[in-house]
């Protein structure tokens, strides 16, 4: 899994990586969803675009979990597959696919994805980010 | 970090840095070590550097490692010295709070039946995550209605009586609400979950007073030995997450343009008398008025089935709401500071507001005693209730701690014991447990909190919230 789980006192605390931002975003979405899910699908039943612009990749990373998150929790949606049609460090267009959840398929409420203790460094060929999520 | 110790309770971090004031957190020796391995402290130190800032940076002896602010942070900054309001001050779930009901019952009327009642609040207050609201969607006027009347719109749908809203805080509706500064997507999040309780932390219990601390006060509160409580804690839900985190949004470009330079980003903020600050107050105000309508059901909704499951009318229940706190929030507050009157905007983030009786905020009919003050432990340990004091007041802007405390982190938690031998040791213990997710159970067993005695037995040796009873659990409801 491109993503491990880290000590925090009350909240979710993970690192994830990837080769590139793509990869990167997607293990930090598949963190989202280890916690908030109890079960996970690799079904496309239905898609939503996701267009969103922000000051630099820390901020964007962050956006992008508040949209998953949103998705989730609005609209019941979780995406299992994604394309990047577009992601610079100011704005990402994506097409995410991916199916209608039932509240039974989830497991805890995730409130927010934070900018607290928010890491995005690169060792060598590899990105790797630092989050807290708040539950 | 230096820690200079002022009294058995309070440990002074001294102003350095950039730092506007120094930090005070209330702990005895044996609560501090794990508030400094929790760097819970040097959050206290962060939080000291907020222009405007005035007095302390303080931490409750709750406290533990937060995001931007410890949890059972508390900090007051003047808005007419430049003075911010923060979202991370207040947390994503905004009022979030705890609210008491007592009753006439008495525990030998009910010890057989405890398991009945726990099913049917399980069963009649919809909870865990996603769970939709016991009304039907809000939207449009009626949203905007629960967000700039509060609890007072559920009592006009029928949930409780106005008598409630003389036991609320604010009485429910904090004024300066403006529906129009909650975005859409906010609106979006919280029409189908007004009335849910939520999962994680949230819970609906049925608890027993066990020990009375202070008989005069525990007599004006309605509380006497072997009489059956219900405490219900949940917040504004996916509204208030999404009204913080818009507003974050908007803090992080406002820090910027205000030229605010901060240890960490999710302290960002803006003075609260510029425009961002106050469409943020405005939007907070309205989450949190949410928080209340939906405790007012929540309880309505509790009280039902209480008696319905007992048969019972409800003059044989004889509920009547002790009081509702909110314990993430930011209010206005007129506060004595070095001698002279301040209009402060008081930050708690995770703290319990504990005014004394000569303060008009608390209700006419604890005008002898205090302001109740609700800290709610672990399921399996214990609840307190508290009254505030003149000393917090002056030391703590009017605050107390919110309740246990975390000590573990949820995946230790999870290691320690299996579900299954949770739900069986908290029965031999004579608490029956229902819960939506059995991670959650895990996750908030006993043993992830701090000792719910110890800091309660702190915050009145302190001062700052004086006990008035000790309430065991008998039966909880978790999401």
């Amino acid at each position: 899994m491109p993503f491990r789980f880290l000590e925090h006192p009350a909240d979710i605390r993970f690192e994830c990586f990837g080769k590139n931002p793509q990869e990167l975003f997607e293990a930090a979405a598949q963190a989202l969803y280890a916690v908030a899910l109890r079960s996970y699908r690799d079904s496309v039943e239905d898609s939503r675009d996701i267009s969103l612009h922000a000051d630099g990749w820390e901020e964007l990373l962050v956006r992008w979990l508040q949209e998953l998150l949103y998705l989730l929790d609005a609209e019941r949606f979780v995406a299992s597959h994604f394309d990047f049609k577009r992601i610079c460090d100011n704005n990402l267009y994506v097409v995410a696919q991916g199916y209608s959840c039932e509240p039974t398929d989830r497991e805890r409420e995730v409130k927010a994805a934070t900018y607290h203790g928010l890491h995005l460094t690169k060792d060598g060929e590899e990105l790797r980010a630092e989050l807290v999520l708040d539950l | 970090m230096e820690l200079r110790q002022v009294t058995d309770t309070i440990w002074e971090i001294p102003r350095t840095g950039s730092m506007r004031v120094p930090g005070r957190i209330i702990a005895d020796e044996k609560l501090l070590p794990k508030i400094r391995e929790d760097k819970a402290h040097e959050q206290v130190a962060n939080v000291a550097c907020l222009p405007g800032i005035v007095g302390y940076s303080l931490a409750m002896p709750d406290a533990h490692w937060g995001y931007g602010f410890p949890i059972g942070g508390v900090a007051a900054t003047d808005p007419e010295e430049g003075g911010v309001i923060s979202p991370g001050g207040v947390g994503y779930d905004i009022n979030c709070g705890v609210r008491l009901v007592t009753t006439t019952l008495r525990y030998e009327d009910i010890r057989d039946r405890v398991r009945d009642l726990v099913n049917a609040l399980y069963h009649e207050i919809p909870a865990g995550v996603g769970s939709s609201g016991a009304i039907q969607k809000v939207r449009g006027a009626d949203l905007k209605a629960v967000l700039e009347k509060g609890a007072r719109w559920a009592v006009e749908q029928g949930f409780g009586s106005g008598a409630d809203l003389e036991h609320t805080e604010e009485q429910g509706c904090l004024a300066g609400a403006d529906a129009a500064a909650v975005s859409e997507r906010a609106k979006t999040r919280g029409e189908d979950q007004l009335g849910t309780l939520g999962s994680g932390n949230h819970f609906a219990e049925l608890g027993v007073v066990e020990t009375l601390f202070d008989p005069v006060a525990a007599n004006v509160f309605g509380l006497y030995p072997g009489g059956i409580v219900l405490i219900i804690h949940s917040g504004s839900r996916g509204l208030g997450y999404q009204v913080c985190d818009d507003y974050i949004q908007t803090m992080l470009r406002a820090s910027a343009k205000y030229k605010i330079t901060l240890p960490d980003k999710q302290l960002c903020c803006a003075p609260l008398n510029s425009p961002e600050g106050k469409q943020y107050f405005a939007a907070m105000a309205a989450a949190a008025n949410y928080a209340w309508a939906n405790r007012q059901i929540i309880m309505s909704l509790a009280i039902e089935a209480i008696q319905k499951t007992l048969g019972a009318s409800p003059r044989e229940l004889g509920a009547r709401l002790l009081y509702d706190v909110c314990h993430n929030i930011a209010k206005l507050e007129e506060h004595e500071v070095n001698g002279i009157k301040r209009r402060l905007c008081v930050h708690r983030k995770g703290a319990t507001r504990a005014f004394p009786a000569s303060r008009m905020e608390v209700p006419t009919s604890y005008r002898t005693v205090g302001q109740p003050v609700l800290v709610p432990g672990d399921m399996g340990t214990g609840s307190y209730v508290c009254v505030g004091t003149e000393q917090s007041l002056r030391e703590t802007f009017g605050s107390c701690c919110h309740g246990a405390g975390r000590l573990l982190s949820r995946t230790a938690a999870r290691k320690s014991q299996s579900p299954n031998e949770l739900l069986q040791e908290l029965e031999a213990r004579g608490v029956v447990v229902m819960a939506r997710s059995k991670k959650t159970v895990t996750e908030e067993s006993p043993d992830a909190y701090k000792d719910v005695d110890r800091v309660a037995e702190v915050a009145d040796r302190a001062g700052i919230g004086k006990r008035v009873a000790r309430i065991r659990p008998i039966g909880v409801v978790k999401g």
